[in-house]
């Protein structure tokens, strides 16, 4: 008995571990740490509108790249699904992203989309920019421009490699079917191919969109420092000397673990709709 | 129309992969690079020497030692998860396969803020030990659905076929599943160390800065405007990742889930 069910041992471990957290989290968040732990500080501290701003910053960016990288995903599995050099160079151009840790996306995005980056020294080179003021701030802005760029163009590699393997899979009947009863290729392909496709990466589109929200690397280093991006204010408010910033920082975790769980039951929603 | 589109697509594409790299290799081997030339005015290799020693080289060694750890444990963990999961039916695959799935959705940033506290109350705190649990956690998540896609897509019959004819629970495993199952674990043991390789807000919390790793040395290096370094760095990060690009797109086919 206990061999058969040896291996949900490890499922149940790793459910527990962000569980484990988010109970330390809800202590800690509630005065735990300081010795004083009461359900009044937490709602205290949720109740702040620091961390609520932190996330609807974040969902907005988050909403921004995955809806990019989404877009980008079909066009691409759709635009080349083809067998020719072209068609496989344009698909593995699309996935390199995917391999690429955030890390070394941030840091290669300053170098590109900084003032004084690649991008505003070639914009020099044809005379179109004459100082790194001429080019516009695309990083730690508000508007979070360079970082949702970023964000997409790494998502795009995980998003296309899926959106290509669900068009490969697809029955080409289908669209040759629609053509037939009349369907012009644009039609075929907007009321055929982009639903099911859509359909299709819809798990994968919940499980970018969970980790774009998540990540830190990127906003960390490209993000704005108001609104701080939620997963950056956890570690920058944790560290603060003030004691309202640091339960600000608590409430921060639980608003993160909370989007968490909510991807969760969303991400096997959708994997039971396919 | 469409052929003007897919040309301006790939010029894109092609754009968006060439100047990153084009940045990071000349910020590590630039010298004297002002704005607004588009090259440096002098060569060198002064960061890439500190491979021989020194901070970078600590920073690449512990990169590989967790990523190897990780790879090699979380394979182990997943693997039987995995099996178990596949074979469950109906709300019991659904409940496995979302417990799976539960760490890897949750922002390893919360995720480590949330852990630090019982790792400190265990003594592990700042600890390479503390780090690998952490690493650990992320990556036998990932793997165990990656192997549950496996297991999906395995025939259950193949293994009770082989004890109808006799063979032992050991003989299964060695002369049925082994040979099924040795690419698997090979593409397994690399995602897991990439999951690691990557991961920098685990490392730079739970191990308290303690514990340096290159995806860590890259925040540090930005931050102090380090360029030089930092696409060094960078650039060390990228070139296994990259070369696992195979092998994660065998394993996105198959699962449809691969590291972020």
């Amino acid at each position: 008995m206990i061999r058969r069910n040896a291996g949900w041992l490890t499922p149940v471990v790793l459910a527990a571990a962000p569980l484990l957290g988010m109970g330390w989290a809800v202590w800690a968040g509630g005065g735990g740490a300081d010795g004083d732990f009461q359900i009044a500080t937490l709602l205290a501290r949720l109740a702040r509108p620091a961390p609520w701003l932190s996330l609807a910053w974040s969902l907005f960016a988050a909403v921004s790249a995955t809806a990019l990288a989404t877009v980008g995903a079909i066009v691409v599995a759709i635009q080349f699904r083809g067998t020719s050099f072209g068609h496989r160079a344009a698909r593995t151009l699309a996935t390199i992203p995917l391999p690429i840790p955030p890390i070394v996306v941030a840091a290669a995005a300053v170098l590109v989309l900084s003032q004084s980056g690649l991008l505003a020294r070639g914009l020099a080179a044809f005379g179109w920019v004459s100082v790194p003021a001429d080019f516009p701030a695309l990083l730690n802005t508000p508007e979070g421009t360079g970082l949702i760029l970023a964000l997409a163009w790494k998502e795009l590699g995980f998003l296309s490699l899926l959106a290509c393997s669900i068009v490969a899979q697809l029955d080409p009947e289908l669209e040759a079917t629609a053509r037939t009863l009349g369907a012009s290729a644009k039609a075929a392909r907007r009321r055929i191919l982009v639903p099911l496709v859509w359909r299709g990466l819809m798990p994968g589109v919940v499980a970018a969109f969970a980790f774009v929200l998540g990540s830190w690397e990127l906003p960390a280093l490209l993000g704005p420092s108001h609104p701080q991006p939620l997963a950056v204010a956890v570690l920058e408010r944790a560290r603060d000397a003030d004691p309202l910033a640091r339960g600000d920082a608590w409430a921060a975790v639980l608003l993160l673990f909370g989007a968490a769980m909510t991807a969760v039951a969303w991400h096997e929603w959708a994997r039971c709709r396919q | 129309m469409t052929a003007t589109f897919r040309v301006f697509l790939v010029a894109a594409l092609g754009l968006s992969v060439v100047l990153p790299l084009v940045a990071l290799i000349l910020a590590a081997f630039g010298l004297r690079w002002f704005f607004p030339a588009l090259l440096p005015e002098a060569w060198t290799t002064e960061s890439w020497q500190a491979l021989s020693g020194g901070r970078l080289l600590g920073a690449l060694l512990e990169s590989i030692g967790l990523g190897v750890i990780v790879g090699v444990v979380a394979t182990l963990l997943a693997l039987p998860t995995g099996r178990t999961i596949a074979r469950a039916q109906g709300a019991l695959q659904h409940l496995g396969a979302a417990a799976a799935f539960l760490p890897v959705a949750v922002p390893p940033i919360a995720l480590a803020a949330g852990l630090q506290l019982a790792l400190l109350r265990a003594g592990l705190g700042g600890t390479r030990s503390g780090v690998l649990i952490g690493h650990l956690i992320p990556a036998t998540g990932y793997l165990s659905l990656y192997f549950f896609g496996i297991f999906r897509l395995l025939d259950p019959e193949i293994e009770a076929s082989a004890r109808t004819l006799g063979a032992s629970r050991w003989q299964v495993i060695r002369r049925v599943l082994a040979p099924i199952l040795a690419r698997p674990v090979r593409e397994a043991i690399a995602l897991g160390f990439l999951v690691s390789w990557a991961q920098v807000p685990l490392t730079l919390v739970l191990g308290g800065g303690q514990i340096r790793t290159l995806a860590t040395e890259v925040v540090a290096y930005v931050q102090s405007g380090q360029d030089r370094y930092a696409a060094t760095a960078g650039l060390l990060l990228a070139i296994p990742a990259v070369l696992a690009l195979a092998i994660a797109r065998r394993s996105a086919d198959r699962t449809g889930m691969v590291p972020g």
